[in-house]
């Protein structure tokens, strides 16, 4: 099992300088753990897009073709319903469920793959092993870096706002 | 005044404002008062149900004209009140309003409560609710498939979808502090509790980016699906014949009042929750100002979309329409009616006067008006138009029953049973939403 540092920061500024700093040094495998969302560590360490738009969009047009689909289907040839002489195909009725299952369907999609991309649940991760990363929902930022890859503990211990640096299994 | 949003605070600080009123403080004597009392209103609401299921629903005030009496009333009152959590969390998210971090969570909250009972009205108005999954196309030996032509399989869909939705939308935005609930917890029900609501968040760089991806396609999405949703239940009417029903300004003015009661009721839960988090640094006057002129704004809009009902039935030249606004104006209804004015468009007017906004009993007070003055309009439009149709044969009053009124009363119980508990479980505030904000406006 590979091993990683976890570099504490408590400010964010020194936390995007060092990632900057590591990846220019050609370190690979950054990642970091954050209270809140930090934008500027995502565009610094600039993780995989997440394609979760395009599933949705996926999911979104599915459901809307397969509701309207079974509407049209069922009110003109499974169960005809003649009702004041309305036509049997009142497409602009079929909209309002084709259109909350498209909504429906988009946010399934994408509620199933925003966890499977984040590789959720995982209630057993590495990072949980020590009671230190506890304060990574509170108001600690935490910059992983793998052992293998990292600069020695000398040039670490010079990055600027560095608080220390916890070591956990990868 | 303060002119901050976000409090000037460190993370920290954060965590523990949202986190320990949950964790380290007991609940205090009016936590346990609200929630005997509202327990007892929930058991009025289980009785009424019982009742209403072994003796049907002729014992609700409802007649041959007024079919659907408060269960309509109640529907959209409460899917109202829903639908507006959603959509001020949605738009505000959307228009990057930094004070939505304040009211957002429990605005969903809201939004799930209301919607779960109003679905109650309409399912229970059945006569048979047990069979309710009737309306959802499933394959059956009968060979039955819904009348997709009929508003009430819209509105089916269209709650159905709004409510898991919201849950979604609700659960993804918690996610975060469900893991700061997790990592500060010291109980281990506690800590298996919000680690299996956590999911196993580690808050990385990934995570986040993925998160933000779909919490803001799910806000994209969301505010045409409120739309969608409250027109569907203003269609329920429009597609009606009866007069004061047949008209084609139901949509947008159902969206309109969706929105103007729900923030309301925000306001109003906005004042409970300071006071009950002592959270005055973070739900601050300037939240309830901005409020304070939203209302103000919605109830401008109402106000036009009464006065361009009567400008259609004067235009029309349509007799029937006439005397249903000439009934509500100084006929038989002018009590309920003007009740509806003074609470809907006279009294918010108050909120041009900027003390008014930040006076907490005041706009309170205002608040409350509105949501009174929304349910005399839900008992404007669903119980007058068809006491008054075509036919003078048709006119009839209705009044409704103990049952009615026992049942109403029950669901304010529960709705008020399942905010107290929301305050000793959930994050009432999205700390991490907060957090960020903190962050920029240091950066900025």
């Amino acid at each position: 099992m590979s091993r990683k540092l976890l570099l504490v920061f408590t400010e964010v500024a020194p936390m995007v300088a060092a990632v900057r700093s590591l990846r220019g040094e050609g370190v690979t495998g950054l990642d970091a753990h954050t209270p809140w969302r930090v934008p500027e560590i995502e565009n610094a360490l600039e993780p995989d897009g997440p394609g979760v738009r395009r599933a949705m969009l996926i999911g979104g047009a599915l459901a809307a073709s397969a509701t309207f689909a079974f509407q049209a289907w069922s009110a003109v040839w499974f169960y005809p319903l003649d009702i004041g002489g309305r036509p049997l195909f009142s497409w602009p009725a079929f909209g309002f469920a084709t259109f909350e299952m498209a909504i429906l369907g988009a946010a399934v999609t994408g509620f199933v793959t925003m966890i499977r991309r984040c590789g959720l649940p995982r209630l057993n991760h590495p990072f949980f092993a020590t009671a230190e990363t506890e304060a990574a929902t509170d108001d600690t930022l935490y910059l992983s870096v793998p052992e293998a890859a990292a600069p020695d503990r000398l040039r670490l211990s010079k990055l600027s706002g560095l608080q220390g640096i916890v070591e956990v299994d990868g | 005044m303060s002119e901050a949003y976000i409090p000037d605070a460190r993370p920290g600080a954060i965590t523990a404002d949202v986190a320990d009123p949950i964790l380290k403080r007991g609940p205090g004597r009016i936590w346990w008062i609200c929630l005997v009392v509202s327990l007892a209103l929930t058991g009025l609401m289980v009785v009424s149900l019982v009742v209403l299921v072994t003796g049907g629903i002729g014992i609700w005030g409802i007649n041959t004209s007024n079919v659907w009496g408060f269960a309509l009333v109640h529907y959209v009152w409460w899917i109202g009140i829903g639908n507006a959590g959603t959509l001020i969390s949605a738009m505000l998210l959307l228009t990057r309003q930094h004070w939505r971090t304040s009211i957002n969570r429990f605005a969903e909250a809201m939004t799930l409560f209301a919607a779960c009972i109003a679905g109650l009205f309409p399912i229970f108005h059945l006569g048979r609710p047990w069979l309710f999954y009737w309306l959802v196309p499933y394959p059956n030996t009968l060979g039955l498939v819904p009348q997709w032509r009929s508003p009430l399989v819209w509105d089916f869909f269209a709650i159905a979808s709004y409510i898991l939705f919201s849950l979604m939308f609700w659960y993804t935005g918690a996610i975060p502090d469900f893991a700061t609930m997790r990592d500060r917890a010291k109980g281990k029900i506690a800590q298996i509790a919000y680690g299996i609501l956590a999911l196993g968040w580690r808050g990385s760089a990934r995570h986040w980016k993925i998160w933000q991806s779909y919490y803001g396609a799910m806000a994209a999405m969301g505010v045409p699906l409120v739309v969608s949703v409250h027109s569907v239940v203003g269609m329920d009417y429009a597609a009606g014949i009866a007069p004061g029903w047949n008209v084609s300004i139901y949509p947008p003015y159902f969206v309109v009042g969706a929105m103007f009661s729900g923030f309301a009721v925000v306001v109003v839960l906005a004042a409970i929750f300071r006071r009950a988090l002592n959270a005055a640094h973070m739900i601050t006057d300037r939240h309830f100002d901005v409020m304070g002129k939203i209302l103000l704004t919605g109830s401008l809009i109402m106000t036009v979309s009464y006065a361009t009902e009567w400008f259609y039935a004067w235009y029309s030249g349509e007799h029937a329409e006439q005397r249903v606004v000439a009934d509500q104006l100084w006929g038989d209804f002018w009590p309920i009616y003007w009740a509806m004015l003074l609470g809907n468009c006279i009294f918010p007017q108050l909120y041009w006067i900027p003390k008014m906004r930040t006076n907490l009993t005041a706009t309170i007070l205002i608040a409350i008006g509105i949501n009174f003055g929304m349910w005399f309009e839900r008992v404007v439009i669903t119980v007058i138009p068809p006491a008054r149709g075509f036919l003078p044969s048709q006119w009839s009053f209705y009044w409704p029953t103990f049952w009615d009124w026992s049942l109403f009363l029950g669901t304010l119980g529960f709705f008020t049973l399942l905010f107290t508990l929301f305050l000793r479980v959930i994050p009432a505030i999205s700390a991490h939403e907060m957090k960020e904000h903190l962050g920029e406006e240091k950066r900025t």
